[in-house]
């Protein structure tokens, strides 16, 4: 069944050059081999008129060209590791917004010193509600609708502040939203065929917090341990923590089976991890002001925990690319001890 | 490098195309498409992914080219090991739907086709009060 081409106009066309400005995800050897192939398809399957590439088709060349790389690495784990990273990234801000929600949002404003805005604190509430219902939908609706919810949850997130500071009404802090921001962004590699664990984790999630939010409540007997964002930085960097450590033994578990998936997903939110306790450290480096880290040593904080997780990552890469190349040269050497055969050597994609 | 069983779908159906010729690219998809009623739309960039990943596990290997309007068409075709391993998953899921099959039938004649399920535990005679309902609510 090799149908004909149903639009050759296309060849030569300013779409196509846009296609093939597209394939500079892919390495540069694989371009050259199968560039015109990848485009020609292309050109096949679009329907007549198009001017443009779709959104879809350049986040699927996007995403080919990246895991071609990755396979020239021998790091296609890392490419495998993103759906498992965006499901504890979403779990954990499932707990983080639930208990924003409970021990601080809808806590008496008073306690913040805050003018509220209607039954909360912060407009922050419209962040936490949204990614809340972001697994609602994890938990109900196909992948492919959780991954426009995250999407739309991310949005919230980085949108809500500047709103809230336009507005002049109070909106969450810093340090939570950039974690909140870095986890977001991990969640828009949701499964799109979660299985029935990835859809249960979002309510256990939230029903376990909650339970322990009101146990919590019902402990202090009306204290006010946690009554403002200005409260949580401990907690925060609690979370953080226990995200890291609960991938890096599911990622430990996994390498047992001679799979490194988790491995690579510990990797890749070691910074939304570090971020949550950036507050923290920031405080226990360059000392407080006024009950907080000042901005300037916030910012340079958050700076060099981002560039130490891109640094983590990319020598991590480098590590398993060297000991590709190093198998693949020892395979390549080796000749058959039957016949003397040895492997034809192909280009390094 | 072994070839993970059972199959994903789409592997499954990629390999399915090529069992009858060779294909390029564009035929593959139409195929894909229309073997699974139209519900799996694979992308090029998914599709070549695939057949790169397929070929490194020895199930598919190029088959020859040719250009067509300006065009590089490249077709693939199935290797042996390519044929034994979609025979085996064919025949697995044959033997599946099988015994699916056989399951659905033995069903009992005045069964209602909601389901099978014997109802509410109940302890020996005390049939008016089950010990498990199906949904919550006060007792």
């Amino acid at each position: 069944m090799n149908q004909p081409n149903p639009a050759p106009e296309q060849a030569g066309s300013p779409l196509e050059s846009r296609y093939r400005r597209l394939l500079r995800a892919y390495p540069g050897a694989y371009q050259a081999d199968r560039g015109d192939e990848i485009v020609g398809t292309y050109l096949d399957t679009i329907e007549p008129g198009r001017r443009w590439p779709s959104p879809h088709d350049a986040l699927d060349l996007l995403g080919a060209g990246l895991r071609e790389r990755l396979r020239g690495y021998g790091a296609l784990g890392l490419a495998a590791a993103f759906p498992l990273a965006a499901t504890a990234a979403l779990n954990t801000l499932i707990a983080v917004a639930t208990f924003l929600l409970l021990q601080v949002e809808f806590e008496d404003p008073r306690f913040a010193r805050l003018d509220p805005v209607g039954p909360v604190q912060t407009l922050g509430a419209v962040i936490w509600l949204g990614w809340l219902l972001v697994g609602l939908t994890a938990t109900a609706l196909p992948g492919s609708w959780t991954r426009t919810a995250a999407a739309g949850g991310l949005l919230l997130t980085v949108a809500v502040p500047p709103v809230a500071a336009l507005i002049g009404q109070p909106g969450p802090p810093l340090f939570v939203l950039l974690p909140a921001a870095a986890l977001g962004l991990a969640t828009l590699a949701l499964p799109s065929h979660p299985g029935w664990v990835a859809r249960s984790l979002p309510l256990l999630t939230a029903g376990c917090i909650t339970a322990a939010s009101v146990a919590f409540s019902a402990a202090e007997n009306g204290g006010n341990m946690f009554t403002s964002y200005s409260s949580t930085p401990e907690l925060l960097a609690m979370a953080g923590g226990l995200m890291f450590t609960l991938v890096l033994l599911v990622g430990l578990g996994r390498a047992l089976r001679a799979d490194d998936t988790g491995l690579w997903a510990t990797l890749l939110l070691a910074t939304p991890a570090g971020l949550f306790g950036a507050d923290q450290l920031s405080q226990a480096i360059w000392g407080t002001s006024g009950g907080g880290p000042t901005p300037a040593a916030f910012a340079t904080t958050t700076g060099s925990i981002l560039l130490a997780g891109a640094a983590l990552l990319a020598a991590a890469l480098a590590g398993q690319a060297a000991r590709h190349r190093t198998v693949r040269r020892r395979v390549l050497d080796e000749a058959c001890p039957t016949c003397g055969h040895r492997p034809e050597v192909t280009a390094e994609a | 490098m072994a070839t993970p069983t059972p199959l994903r779908e789409p592997t499954f159906l990629i390999l399915t195309a090529l069992a009858r010729e060779s294909m390029h690219g564009y035929g593959i998809i139409s195929d894909v498409a229309a073997l699974s009623g139209g519900r799996l739309a694979l992308r090029p960039g998914t599709l070549y992914g695939a057949l790169d990943r397929l070929t490194d596990e020895g199930l598919v290997e190029r088959d020859h080219e040719e250009v067509v309007e300006g065009r590089l068409r490249r077709y693939y075709r199935l290797t042996e090991t390519g044929r034994s391993v979609l025979t085996a998953e064919t025949e697995r899921l044959r033997r599946n739907v099988e015994a699916a099959s056989q399951r659905l039938r033995a069903r009992p004649a005045g069964t209602p086709a909601g389901g099978t399920s014997p109802g509410p535990l109940t302890l020996p005679g005390a049939t008016a009060r089950p010990i498990l309902r199906p949904t919550g609510g006060p007792a």
